[in-house]
């Protein structure tokens, strides 16, 4: 009987643990907190490019707490697959919003926003964009439009873009509500 | 010199060892420093950054089900490194949990710094070993369910971020989102800093120590693996290993008589065989003994361990 419950319970607690698991991967999958983009350079074909979009909305519980306004996009790799080296420059063309630009690499020139150092071909670097984004625009429906440029330093070579949108869609979907004529003051 | 005094000098050449080697960890994986990942790249001509991320052994766990993403195995020397631990793991048991992860180990020293009546202690009470399971089946389903856990979850990623801003890169623990806070605070502090042993969350969410733990208890076996081993002939049941393990590996045995092992959770940390004022303990090869409740009629465990 003892060695039953003990079975039972041991079972109880590894069914338990599974779910609470399952239960955050998906958690985990249903937040929209940051931005992840892959840049393979030169792109081939920049018209394609899929947008990085950053939802204000979707962000979790305790990031709202703490801190609903810094938004990280996070490249898991700037690969160079061309033929040559590239030294690379980041561009955004809207400064509107405070940022932080975060490169683990010693040749990394903050000043300019520049890989100091070529990047070989196959070589690939990992770049971190953090955006401040004030309180007072976290309740706009678009808060921050721009396109990430990557050019080379040397030779002004465009070699990528990727564009870059943060977003309240929570304050859109009131906009639209408003606009379709319900009353906003019942919301 | 005493029995006494013996056991507290081998206790603490024991603690001050082990201290030693979680630093060496920091020193060898971690950035800035991260020696063994910077000398792999250099002789693979890899001029990329080097941290913790790189010799990352969680999420080839996530492809270990997944024939699309085998070929990773082979892309990168880093990712072989699984390959390395569960072999370690097979043939002498968890030693990089016992010895060398020092985000596991972090909150295991901090936590003897928090006095008891602050700490949850779950040991004796909740057996670890079906919620490490789970953990572990429920780590490997999620990304079959559409799910995200690899990376979202990982202490070992905050633990990289702590030390990049102990040695001066503060933006590294400048962004947080909302798992690295609930991680934070189950690893760091719940299950850390303010629960008994300090590894709880070793003890019941780590799934690459769940699964050395796997291949320990499949090694121990074997005759010819090195393995933790239990002699009731010489056990006087002072219950001190009990006390000591910061896994809760070690219980008392059936009728309170000698102990039982468990390889399952075990770390192989040999704390136990340090405090063990009669060597009942001890650490090689030989019988597979672990695990194995030993009947001794003629001792008893007086201390409970608490």
């Amino acid at each position: 009987m003892f060695k039953l419950k003990n079975i039972v319970m041991s079972v109880g607690l590894g069914v338990l643990s599974l779910s609470l698991v399952l239960g955050a991967g998906y958690y985990k999958g249903s937040l929209h907190e940051n931005g992840a983009l892959n840049l393979s350079l030169p792109q081939q074909n920049t018209a394609k490019v899929k947008p990085v979009t950053v939802d204000l909305s979707g962000q979790g519980f305790f990031k709202k707490v703490f801190q609903p306004g810094l938004i990280q996009v996070s490249t898991h790799g700037i690969v160079n697959n061309g033929k040559k080296d590239y030294t690379l420059q980041f561009e955004l063309t809207d400064d509107s919003l405070p940022v932080k630009w975060n490169v683990k690499d010693a040749a990394w020139d903050e000043e300019n926003n520049v890989l100091a150092r070529p990047l070989k071909p196959g070589e690939k670097i990992g770049v971190e964009v953090l955006f401040d984004v004030p309180k007072e625009l976290q309740s706009n429906p678009s808060i921050y439009k721009a396109e990430l440029k990557v050019p080379d330093y040397n030779t002004k070579e465009q070699l990528g873009n990727v564009p870059i949108n943060i977003v309240n869609s929570k304050m859109k979907n009131n906009s639209n509500n408003d606009s379709s004529g319900k009353d906003c003051c019942g919301n | 010199m005493s029995d006494g005094s013996n056991t507290k000098n081998r206790v603490r050449r024991h603690f001050w060892l082990r201290l030693s080697t979680y630093i060496l960890g920091i020193f060898l994986f971690y950035a800035p420093f991260a020696l063994f990942t910077r000398t792999i790249k250099f002789f693979t001509n890899n001029s990329t950054v080097s941290d913790v991320h790189n010799l990352c052994f969680r999420m080839p766990i996530n492809w270990i089900f997944d024939p699309s993403q085998w070929s990773r195995f082979v892309s990168s020397p880093f990712y072989m490194g699984f390959f390395v631990i569960i072999g370690i793991a097979f043939l002498f048991g968890p030693l990089f949990c016992g010895w060398l992860c020092s985000a596991g180990a972090i909150t295991e020293y901090l936590s003897r710094l928090v006095p008891d009546r602050f700490k949850i202690d779950l040991s004796g009470k909740v057996n670890p070993m079906p919620i490490r399971y789970g953990f572990l089946a429920g780590y490997l389903l999620t990304p079959f369910l559409g799910g995200s856990i690899g990376c979202a979850f990982c202490n070992f990623g905050i633990f990289q971020r702590f030390i990049s801003a102990l040695t001066g890169d503060w933006q590294q623990i400048a962004y947080w989102s909302t798992t690295m806070i609930i991680t934070t605070m189950i690893w760091f502090f719940i299950f850390g800093l303010f629960m008994k042993g300090g590894r709880g969350w070793c003890s019941f969410g780590c799934p690459v120590g769940t699964l050395q733990s796997l291949f320990y208890a499949i090694g121990s076996k074997f005759g010819f693996t090195h393995k933790l081993k239990y002699d009731g002939s010489k056990c006087s049941g002072c219950g001190a290993c009990i006390k000591a393990c910061s896994m809760w590996s070690i219980k008392k045995g059936d009728q309170g008589k000698g102990i039982r092992l468990n390889p399952h959770t075990c770390n192989t940390c040999l704390d136990c065989t340090a405090v063990c004022p009669r060597g009942a303990l001890s650490y090689g090869t030989g019988a597979a003994e672990t695990g194995k409740l030993l009947q001794l009629d003629n001792i008893s465990v007086s201390d409970t361990g608490k």
